[in-house]
């Protein structure tokens, strides 16, 4: 059986962003479980054939993974996430290799041989760097407790993994999840390991309990529902109880953890959020393509809390508007657009946009100086041909 | 694009009619309500089989395999119908709306070819220009199908409004070697479509 690699994935839960806290010693040494394979693991000639075989198929699905055109190769993003992934995976580090991909999804996931994948679709979801550690703290704990490995051991007794993963590629590793789940006890062990690790790491375990709540309130207010919730949802088991599971670690852990005093320590802005900004069209428009005008208003609620900048939040807002496909909206499209060009180098694509709502509209005058707009800001735009053809009169 | 052509080898393999792939001769074809030629044979029309996921009346004609490339041909799609039939529902493909821009007819199928294709391909457009169909009114525009570990696609499609419903004629091939090989033969068979009389 062809054997290729495995999943786990994440579930749930996660300011001093990425220090150390000084209790970090005492609290990895207290950890409720020991972790099952040391720094350094790779399994040797005692190692069972299976494991074996499967770090060599693993091996090979990484070389396809670093030429995917999936893979997000920008360091402003890799380099956050990896920075974070290795704060919680502590001496664990060197054992990980990180990508980023592509996928307008809440999701990610670790193989046993410590290759984590990140969705993007999950980073814009997160109002914190605390919520990303959590997040990879929990996916590091599977990985800690070879989860993953017993998951897959489970799984290839039933059905052919490995076939299902060719023909779904990378993304398939985490279609799995919903076909394989961790057992409730995993879960658990991942979710209370995995506060351990961020807090050890210096990020706020409270923060994981609020993960769950913001995907609920997304799926609440989401134009368009799975049936079986997402995909992540899905192989996470939805309980009510989770979040209170997670809060009551969290407790602990604080208690463990010197207190801080806030009013002498200077406010310092979160790395995700100015990654979010310096990236947002990066992570926006992927989400602007699912077409759930529902998501995506809940998404820019949710930055516009975070404090993403006003005039990006309105063009958005303005695709949001537009792609709901409501005649009523459109006005609103369109003092959503104007408002993103108050921004002191605004988005050329607010001038087109607007070029093409006025034109719809029948104001011909108007769509015309939008588009010279437009062109004026981008003229190598590669709709140029079809602007200049609305310029000198379209249809 | 894997899930394309798994569900596209799903229904040639469950169907319980042909499944065979029928040779095209030069001439006129019926798309739907749509007439295009066949300029440069061989062609080759996938069974019914293969696409029942299509927008009604739809063919899919392939060169080298579906695999490397193919046309799909989408006549007729009215005010609030898909391209693409939905397998469940928690795949939603968005609407076509009469009086959309072409701006629109591009997200529209961009959107579409997303859903159609899962996650582990990445669909955006570029180039939209005005095009000529006879006394048509189109638009061309290009499209580029990244995938997570099968080959890169490149696409290039051509889309016209008549009484209100679209019609969209979509060439899609391999990013190597075989949408240049084919692009010139399927231009060709675009620039004949007509609606019939």
């Amino acid at each position: 059986m062809l054997l290729r690699w495995v999943i786990s994935v994440i579930a749930v839960f996660a300011t001093s962003f990425g220090q150390a806290a000084d209790s970090a010693p005492e609290l990895l040494r207290d950890l409720p479980l020991p972790p099952l394979i040391e720094p350094g693991y790779t399994p040797g000639p005692e190692a069972a054939k299976d494991v074996r075989g499967l770090w060599m198929e693993m091996a090979d699905a990484e070389k396809i993974l670093k030429r995917s055109p999936l893979r997000v190769r920008d360091p402003l993003i890799n380099d956050y996430v990896s920075r974070i992934a290795c704060e919680v995976s502590h001496r664990y580090c060197q054992d990980l290799r990180v990508f980023v991909v592509r996928n307008p999804d809440f999701n990610a996931s670790i193989a046993p041989n410590g290759l984590m994948l990140v969705n993007t679709g999950l980073l814009v979801r997160m109002t914190s760097s605390d919520q990303v550690a959590a997040v990879l703290g929990h996916e590091f704990a599977h990985y800690t407790q070879t989860h993953a490995l017993e998951l897959l051991r489970k799984a290839n007794s039933n059905f052919a993994i490995g076939t299902f993963v060719e023909l779904f590629g990378i993304p398939g590793i985490l279609a799995l999840t919903s076909v394989l789940s961790f057992n409730r006890l995993q879960e658990s062990e991942a979710d209370e390991l995995g506060a351990y690790y961020s807090a050890a790491a210096g990020y706020r375990p409270e923060a994981a309990a609020a993960i769950w709540r913001l995907l609920d309130e997304e799926e609440d207010k989401a134009t368009v529902k799975p049936p079986k919730g997402p995909q992540f949802l899905s192989s996470h088991p939805r309980s009510k109880d989770r979040a209170s599971q997670l809060e009551a670690v969290a407790a602990r852990l604080m208690q463990s953890l010197p207190k801080t005093d806030s009013a002498a320590t200077a406010p310092v802005t979160d790395p995700l959020l100015a990654l979010l900004q310096a990236r947002y069209a990066l992570f926006m428009d992927e989400q602007v393509q699912q077409r759930d005008s529902g998501r995506l208003q809940t998404l820019l609620k949710r930055h516009e809390a975070m404090g993403i900048r006003a005039t990006d939040l309105a063009f958005y807002r303005g695709e949001a508007l537009r792609i709901g496909s409501q005649p009523e909206d459109l006005a609103a499209a369109m003092d959503a657009y104007r408002q993103a060009l108050q921004a002191e180098r605004p988005n050329p694509r607010a001038f087109r946009e607007l070029g093409y709502l006025e034109y719809k509209h029948g104001d011909r005058q108007a769509a015309e100086q939008y588009f010279r707009e437009f062109l004026a800001r981008e003229p190598d735009a590669s709709d140029k041909e079809m602007i200049e053809f609305y310029l000198s009169g379209g249809w | 694009m894997r899930r394309l052509i798994l569900v596209l080898g799903l229904l040639g393999l469950s169907g319980c009619v042909s499944t065979q792939f029928k040779a095209l001769a030069p001439g006129p074809v019926g798309v739907g309500d749509m007439q295009v030629e066949v300029m440069d044979a061989p062609w080759n029309k996938a069974p019914g089989t293969m696409t029942k996921h299509l927008h009604k009346g739809s063919q899919l004609w392939t060169r080298d395999g579906v695999l490397l490339d193919y046309l799909m041909l989408i006549p007729a799609v009215a005010d609030g119908g898909t391209l693409f039939k939905s397998r469940h529902k928690s795949l939603v493909y968005p609407s076509y709306a009469a009086g959309m821009l072409p701006n629109e007819i591009v997200e529209l199928t961009e959107s579409s070819l997303a859903k159609l294709n899962g996650t582990d391909v990445v669909v955006s457009s570029s180039g939209l220009r005005p095009f000529r169909l006879g006394q048509q009114r189109a638009v061309m525009f290009d499209l580029t199908l990244a995938s997570s570990e099968g080959p890169s696609r490149r696409g290039r499609a051509v889309a016209f409004v008549e009484n209100q419903a679209l019609y969209l004629m979509l060439y899609v091939g391999t990013k190597r070697h075989y949408f240049d090989k084919h692009w010139d033969s399927a231009l060709e068979t675009m620039k004949t479509a007509r609606l019939s009389s």
